[in-house]
């Protein structure tokens, strides 16, 4: 009890150190237009926050890179035990990632726009950015699964689906919350550059767009600071939801 | 039926460990390998569990292939309790009871019906029995990680005892347990195991007398030496 106090006091020093900063930078600066204070920002999230379009486009955002993140757990997950039990298609579906990882999110988007409404693009691009990052970590874990406990399964002859639940998905578990941990950030990075370019209607990018466009860089710190407690949340919930599995 | 291990010919890499190995083991009987490390010991364990092919050779007699072991490790899922270790290995079971001294997968009869309360409760019962018969009352609920070196041998001996193989495979079972412990496991073992063939790798000859077993030296390549 006592630890988890400290913990959150440090973290309450830590938040409170770095606003302090950012205060001070922006005084500094003096000029909102470059560096908006604290104080701007809030008063553009609350300006925003009385309007209907910041939760729609919150909730659309949210919607399409989960649902991007979604799809690659569910891909990623059994590629990563095909590649295990099949060395050719191992080899292939390794070769393909290591692609997807290399190019870069603008070239996707540009290449995904062609085929893709731009209401989907964001939902293609969080998956591409997130289906490597599953794979690589899962089929890590399948590897780190110890040889000795298979044979033990064998001599017992334990079925398949005992083996997945007491050998397999203990060793995978750790690999896989840090593979969902990583791709969290990554898919609501790429998914909202994705949206950034793609301008899809009731979207943060189009938003965080808007506010370079028009020069409006409280809102766009606003959009920001959205987007950091947005995915911070989405994380919490991820990794709670895995907990309980 | 005698299980027989015909011409057995294993090398890993260049190393030849058994040539024309031919080795008989009565149904029923207890026989106790032993020799210097390299003899090949284990390897003839694992050909018997079926977890390594020989190079030439064949071994018949195994029941269905179906073997329970205890291996040098004890390789238990450290992450969930003793019952759950051993119940693993157990099957689907049916309802009734499970009283001490019968292996439940042989005597109670496992069958495909959905596990019960009942059936769950007395296989609880049955296993507490089990775990206690090897001191081990009280910890039979406890994650495996907790439990010390001496503990989680005898919840691996206890696996293999309750588990279905008619053929029982014991490679250093009393590693790492005192003298008084070791006395009350091979007592459980020589209860236990009444009527099925046990073979075991040791190499304390008073183990494999207390156990009462037929004590073969392995010299290595197939050099084997029956003793009374």
């Amino acid at each position: 009890m006592e630890k988890k106090r400290t913990v959150f006091c440090r973290k309450v020093v830590a938040v409170s150190v770095l606003l302090a900063l950012w205060q001070i930078l922006s005084m500094w600066v003096g000029k909102s237009i470059f560096l908006p204070s604290v104080f701007d920002t809030l008063t553009a999230l609350a300006a925003l926050a009385g309007t209907r379009g910041f939760y729609l486009s919150i909730g659309a955002s949210f919607l399409r890179i989960a649902a991007g993140f979604a799809l690659a757990v569910s891909a990623g997950v059994p590629f990563a035990v095909l590649a295990e039990r099949n060395a050719q298609l191992g080899e292939i579906l390794q070769m393909f990632m290591q692609l997807v990882k290399s190019i870069p999110v603008a070239s996707f988007v540009i290449l995904i726009l062609l085929w893709v409404r731009s209401s989907r693009l964001s939902i293609v691009v969080s998956f591409l950015m997130v289906l490597p990052v599953i794979f690589t970590n899962v089929r890590g874990g399948i590897r780190q699964v110890d040889i000795k406990l298979l044979e033990m399964a064998e001599v017992f002859g334990l079925g398949s689906l005992k083996k997945v639940k007491n050998i397999y998905l203990p060793a995978i578990r750790p690999a896989f919350v840090t593979a969902c941990s990583v791709g969290l950030g990554f898919c609501w990075k790429s998914g909202i550059a994705a949206e950034v370019i793609g301008l899809p209607p009731n979207s943060v990018g189009g938003e965080l767009y808007k506010a370079k466009l028009y020069l409006m860089t409280p809102e766009l710190f606003a959009w920001t600071v959205v987007i950091v407690v947005v995915s911070v949340l989405f994380e919490k919930l991820v990794m709670w939801g895995i907990r309980k599995i | 039926m005698p299980i027989e291990m015909k011409h057995i010919k294993k090398s890993y890499g260049n190393q030849v460990v058994l040539e024309d190995f031919s080795l008989t083991i009565p149904d029923g009987g207890t026989v106790c390998l032993m020799g210097a490390s390299g003899a090949g010991k284990t390897t003839i364990l694992r050909i018997l569990a079926g977890l390594t092919k020989p190079d030439e050779g064949e071994v018949v007699g195994v029941q269905g292939g179906k073997a329970s072991m205890v291996f040098q490790e004890d390789r238990l899922l450290e992450w969930l309790d003793a019952f759950a270790n051993v119940e693993l290995v157990l099957g689907r079971i049916s309802g009734g009871t499970y009283p001490a001294g019968q292996g439940i997968g042989r005597s109670a009869g496992m069958s495909d019906t959905k596990k019960s309360k009942s059936a769950k409760a007395a296989l609880r019962d049955f296993l507490r029995l089990e775990f206690e018969a090897v001191g081990l009352c009280g910890y039979e609920g406890k994650p495996v990680s907790q439990l010390s070196g001496g503990m989680k041998r005898r919840v691996a001996i206890v696996r293999a005892i309750c588990s279905q193989g008619g053929l029982l495979l014991l490679d250093e079972p009393f590693t790492g347990l005192d003298e008084v412990t070791k006395g009350q496991v091979i007592r459980y073992i020589k209860e236990r195991t009444k009527g099925r063939t046990v073979v075991m790798v040791t190499h304390d000859a008073k183990d494999a007398a207390h156990l009462g077993a037929e004590i073969i030296r392995c010299g290595g390549l197939g050099n084997l030496r029956r003793m009374g």
